[in-house]
């Protein structure tokens, strides 16, 4: 009896909407970018070959299993995870590329679990609830994380926003 | 408080992670079977001809002149049994020396054609 898998199109659906959070969230854990791709490449392929079975939580999921496959890859190649300011993790909509890189650079600072929990809200659009299960903390934890990730970026980004985006 | 959270949350996703490459599509393994199976029938069929080519090419070359005259001029019907040569060599030397001769053309190594390795050998 072989296993319930993921139809290919859903597959290509996540890959098409999460995979660039899930690049980036692997790239801060990978030793460099090429190394964060394979991670994601890796997680998704094992999906499409039906080589996972269903998960419960198809995000969960990819969040757990691509960290996962990052942290092996790094131990394989001995490199620490370096944040090189000359490569792009994001751009901005708007074209400040220095708020970009302001940004990245304030999430590279970031302990590793704040800065999990920011992508996975931010640019997965993950409830907190479902962040504490993909993450396996308690919601209590992963919300108090959230906070003081927010707060920490707020503050490094403040030269950034525009004035009518400022709060007070 | 909430507020002022969704508004820095709207200002985060102003930013776009960059894009991973184009998933690399894995071929189902039937699908590759198929196409390994394919590629294998190719080859086979490609390599058939050619020999198949060679083979009736070089068959359908008519041989050099030198070949044929010396081909059309020994006996094919002639008989190497060794009781045949004794009574040759006892009653008649030189018929021996000329069916020795005869025979030579056919059953052993030739070095008078024009690219014998033997022929160069007896020159040297």
């Amino acid at each position: 009896m072989t296993p319930n898998r993921l139809a290919p199109e859903t597959v290509r659906q996540l890959y098409e909407r999460h995979g660039p959070a899930l690049l980036a969230y692997a790239r801060s854990f990978a030793a460099d970018r090429s190394h964060a791709e394979d991670a994601v490449q890796q997680v998704f392929l094992k999906l499409l070959r039906g080589e996972t079975a269903t998960p419960d939580a198809p995000l969960a999921y990819l969040y757990r299993a691509v960290r996962n496959t990052a942290l092996n890859s790094r131990r394989t190649t001995k490199r620490d995870a370096s944040f090189d300011t000359a490569e792009r993790w994001f751009s901005h909509s708007g074209g400040n590329q220095e708020a970009a890189l302001a940004l990245q650079s304030s999430l590279a600072e970031l302990p590793d679990e704040q800065r999990e929990v920011v992508i996975m809200r931010i640019w997965s659009g993950l409830t907190l609830d479902e962040i504490a299960t993909a993450t396996g903390a308690p919601l209590n934890t992963v919300a108090s994380r959230y906070r003081y990730a927010l707060d920490k970026l707020r503050e490094r980004l403040k030269p950034y926003r525009t004035s009518g985006a400022t709060e007070n | 408080m909430e507020n002022h959270d969704q508004r820095f949350e709207e200002f985060l996703r102003e930013f776009e992670p960059s894009r991973p490459q184009a998933l690399r599509e894995v071929l189902a393994p039937t699908q590759w079977n198929w196409q390994r199976l394919a590629a294998a029938a190719i080859v086979i069929i490609a390599c058939g001809s050619g020999f198949w080519f060679a083979g009736s090419h070089h068959a359908s070359s008519p041989a050099p002149a030198s070949e044929q005259s010396t081909a059309q001029a020994v006996p094919v019907t002639l008989v190497m049994s060794a009781a045949y040569l004794q009574r040759l060599a006892l009653e008649d030397p030189a018929q021996f020396d000329a069916a020795l001769a005869a025979a030579a053309q056919t059953t052993l190594p030739r070095f008078d054609g024009p690219h014998s390795a033997l022929g160069l050998l007896a020159k040297d």
